[in-house]
């Protein structure tokens, strides 16, 4: 959402896409790692459930300045590229549409190359696995969660500002993709990205047939629904890898 | 002092404001903060207690508000049977969802819980034909008790807060139970749980359940209460505003818990001029929590045993 | 050995991390009123067998019998209902509830009050928690800590944290008890107070099963030890033969 609003904000400075989608990602993580300095770093005992409780909080209030900062409407954005459709095989697809899906999966590989061939990335998993243990080899687990937070706001904030064009931005437009990115992970399974690439397009394809066959209103509903009745056949994901145990 | 014998002075003393004040406005303020307590204290037993968290609490009120309201207004059913049938209507739909969901841990459970309210608030928006959408549902009668209409702000302040009292006790009779010492390690040391013999899983579905139950109960009365309901009072709004009263009262303290849910549901009546910064007042008072006094103001209220 | 003494039975037990026997084809039985010690080094699968016993983990393979009873039957909430009970190595009592309180939680699964006796706090519900607060502080009383029952877990010393841990394992009168590294993190002479109560327990006719790093306690208290190492059992027998048999030396001291 702050990737959003940000490069609209910069947008209407005139600056140019380009420029506008780097700073709108650079200065959301700056603003990432600054909350896990500020809050996350310098909570003490902190549980998982204080965690959650926290990020709630942290959510929520962002929410609530960028709503009297900027305003509560919803904001057109001007499409990246000046035509607007381009065809393909004889199908016409929107300009804008196509640029979201080659970021997605530019967006894809990097992080999987990161993850998996980078000694950092590497880290990153190990940090996530077991902490304690990553600790115990010295690996300053402050650090590498601040950069997860840095990376995840970056993403975070290039993904709200590439989909700006297409679905306006707004004070609360984070929630939305938030849970759909969720039930994308929890159809496709945990811990396995390929998956939860996966599960989004399942759940990308069902809320469009049901926008068509049914009632564009209840496109919303379609991918929690998804999401429930994964949850109860296959718990684990449809694409789980195995030695995921989440119970 | 004994958390009951705390209870009955505050019940003692909520009369006592009831027969003191006249005024309409702050008897409804706070008839409706006691709407508020019966969901807060619900949603203690689950985050509180068991140490589970829900952010689609105000999903299932809006069940209990709108079945019971199409069941009296659509099929002409008796209101107090209707809330029956509502809230146990509810509370099944909550044991069914929460079979699976329960399933999950921590994050994953906020976002399922979440996922739930949503769709609930999603369905009530857009079926408009049944729920009147955005526009809102109303036409519901009064509830009547033995022949006495509760028809105003007086007569339902002294029909909600005795309710709300008695669903509190239930509830301390519950924690101070062999259930509660499950709970609780269910919260903390969920392996103690398996080796004395706590089925955690269906201990969880269970006391989501029931706070559903008081979520649905809550919903139902408001209804009749207010006689007209919209998707917007059912939102993830309230489902946060419910959490930041569990949480500031110090999760698992009644009492705590009780104080703050009054003051946080009369403020903004009072303070309407800074309705806009509200939902950052609820978030910083959240981060402040975390980060200060993680028990809340539990410490306030140790002297109730 | 006859299966008619043993009180639990393990047999070829195989445990697999990714690839790795963190328990490989294990088997030994406990008989009846016997102390039995579990030993070997860090990563000999001595806590991942554990938790093969009490069902934290699926095995991959073998069986274990309890009583004659196939345990591939039960989950892990109902085998306190068989009468097994057990310590945790790492503290896990609840820090929001006193000692007694912690130690009822032991008693939960003898207590037949429903949810509807406990709403409404009916003499049922009157009765049981009754009964669970004096068997509870029997329990405290027999090893002798009853004056910390009202006390909150973080107001004791370690020490009688372990204790209370006994007393809650020790509440509802088990057939056999589980201790997980009993000795870890306590003195000389907490240690030697904990011998004299795993010899008091065993006199109430309860079969014990421990892990333990402590040798002087293993050597001094169990009537018979496996040894185990990188997820084998490299030997089983009395003390006596443990101390000098050259299997168990290596595994501990290479070479």
């Amino acid at each position: 959402m702050l990737g959003g609003i940000i490069e609209f904000l910069l947008l209407k400075q005139s600056l140019p896409i380009g420029l506008s989608l780097l700073i709108s990602a650079t200065v959301v993580s700056l603003i990432a790692v600054l909350i896990h300095r500020l809050f996350i770093a310098k909570t003490k005992n902190a549980t998982e459930l204080s965690l959650i409780i926290m990020t709630i909080g942290i959510s929520i209030t962002i929410r609530g300045i960028v709503g009297i900062l900027v305003d509560k409407n919803a904001h057109p954005v001007k499409p990246f590229l000046s035509f607007s459709s381009v065809s393909l095989f004889n199908l016409v697809f929107s300009s804008q549409y196509v640029i979201v899906i080659f970021s997605t999966l530019v967006l894809a590989f990097l992080l999987y190359f990161y993850l998996k061939k980078t000694l950092s990335g590497k880290i990153m998993q190990a940090v996530s696995m077991n902490s304690l243990a990553a600790r115990l080899f010295g690996i300053d687990v402050g650090l590498v969660q601040m950069s997860s937070f840095a990376i995840s706001g970056f993403i975070g904030a290039l993904a709200g500002a590439v989909i700006a064009p297409i679905s306006f931005v707004q004070y609360d437009m984070g929630i939305m993709f938030g849970l759909k990115g969720f039930a994308a992970c929890v159809v496709g399974g945990f811990g396995n990205n390929n998956g939860a690439l996966i599960g989004g397009l399942i759940i990308g394809v069902a809320e469009s047939l049901s926008a068509g066959y049914i009632s564009s209103s209840y496109k919303d509903l379609i991918a929690f629904l998804i999401m429930i009745l994964v949850l109860f056949v296959k718990p684990s994901g449809l694409f789980a890898s195995k030695d995921v145990e989440r119970i | 002092m004994k958390k009951k014998t705390f209870l009955l002075l505050l019940f003692i003393l909520t009369m006592a404001v009831g027969i003191v004040i006249k005024n309409p406005f702050i008897l409804n303020m706070l008839s409706m903060a006691a709407l508020t307590v019966i969901v807060v204290t619900g949603l203690n037993l689950l985050l509180g207690f068991a140490g589970q968290i829900s952010l689609g609490h105000a999903g299932f009120v809006a069940l209990g508000a709108y079945i019971s309201s199409l069941l009296s207004v659509k099929l002409g059913i008796n209101p107090w049977v209707a809330i029956f049938v509502a809230v146990l209507a509810s509370s099944l739909f909550g044991a069914i969802i929460g079979y699976p969901t329960l399933k999950l841990k921590s994050h994953y459970l906020a976002m399922a819980t979440l996922a739930i309210g949503e769709i609930i608030h999603i369905v009530v928006n857009n079926y408009v034909e049944l729920t009147g959408g955005p526009q809102g549902f109303s036409g519901m009668p009064m509830l009547s008790l033995f022949g006495f209409v509760l028809d105003n702000e007086t007569k339902f302040y002294f029909f909600i807060w005795p309710v709300t009292f008695l669903l509190i006790l239930l509830s301390i009779n519950l924690v101070e139970s062999r259930f509660g010492r499950a709970y609780k390690a269910i919260k903390s040391k969920e392996n103690a749980a398996y080796a004395f013999g706590v089925n955690v899983h269906m201990y969880k579905v269970f006391i989501f359940t029931v706070s559903v139950f008081y979520a649905s109960l809550a919903g139902a009365l408001y209804a009749f209460y207010i006689g007209f309901i919209s998707p917007s009072s059912f939102g993830l709004t309230q489902s946060i505003d419910y959490i930041v009263m569990v949480v500031i009262g110090g999760m698992g303290n009644f009492f705590g818990i009780f104080f703050t849910t009054i003051i946080l549901s009369v403020l903004p009546n009072i303070l309407t001029s800074i309705e806009d910064y509200w939902p950052i007042v609820n978030g910083l008072l959240l981060i402040f929590a975390m980060m200060v006094i993680p028990n809340g103001m539990k410490r306030l209220f140790s002297w109730i045993k | 050995m006859d299966k008619v003494d043993a009180i639990m039975s393990i047999e070829n037990v195989t445990k697999s991390f990714g690839g790795i026997k963190a328990v490989n084809n294990v088997s030994f039985h406990i008989k009846k009123g016997e102390i039995k010690a579990l030993i070997g080094p860090n990563g000999a699968g001595k806590t991942t067998l554990f938790n093969v016993i009490t069902k934290l983990y699926s095995k991959d393979e073998g069986k274990v019998f309890f009583l004659g009873k196939d345990m591939e039957n039960y989950k892990p909430y109902e085998l306190i209902g068989l009468g097994i009970s057990r310590t945790f190595q790492n503290i896990q009592l609840i820090d929001e509830m006193t000692v007694i309180e912690n130690v009822m939680l032991g008693y939960h699964s003898k207590m037949r009050a429903n949810v509807a006796d406990a709403f409404f706090h009916l003499p049922k519900n009157k009765k049981a928690e009754n009964e669970a607060k004096e068997m509870a502080f029997e329990s405290l009383k027999f090893l002798k800590i009853e004056d910390t029952a009202n006390k909150f877990p973080h107001e004791i010393p370690f020490g009688y944290k372990r204790l209370v841990e006994m007393a809650r394992a020790l509440c509802i009168q088990p057939y056999m008890l589980l201790l997980d590294e009993p000795a870890a993190g306590l003195n000389e002479s907490e240690t030697n107070r904990l011998l004299k109560t795993i010899f008091r327990i065993w006199e109430q006719n309860v079969s014990i099963l421990l892990i333990e790093h402590d040798m002087n306690l293993v050597m001094n208290c169990s009537h018979s030890i496996v040894a185990m190492d990188e997820g084998r059992k490299i030997a089983e027998g009395p003390p006596s033969y443990i101390q000098n048999n050259e299997d168990v030396l290596k595994a501990y001291f290479g070479k």
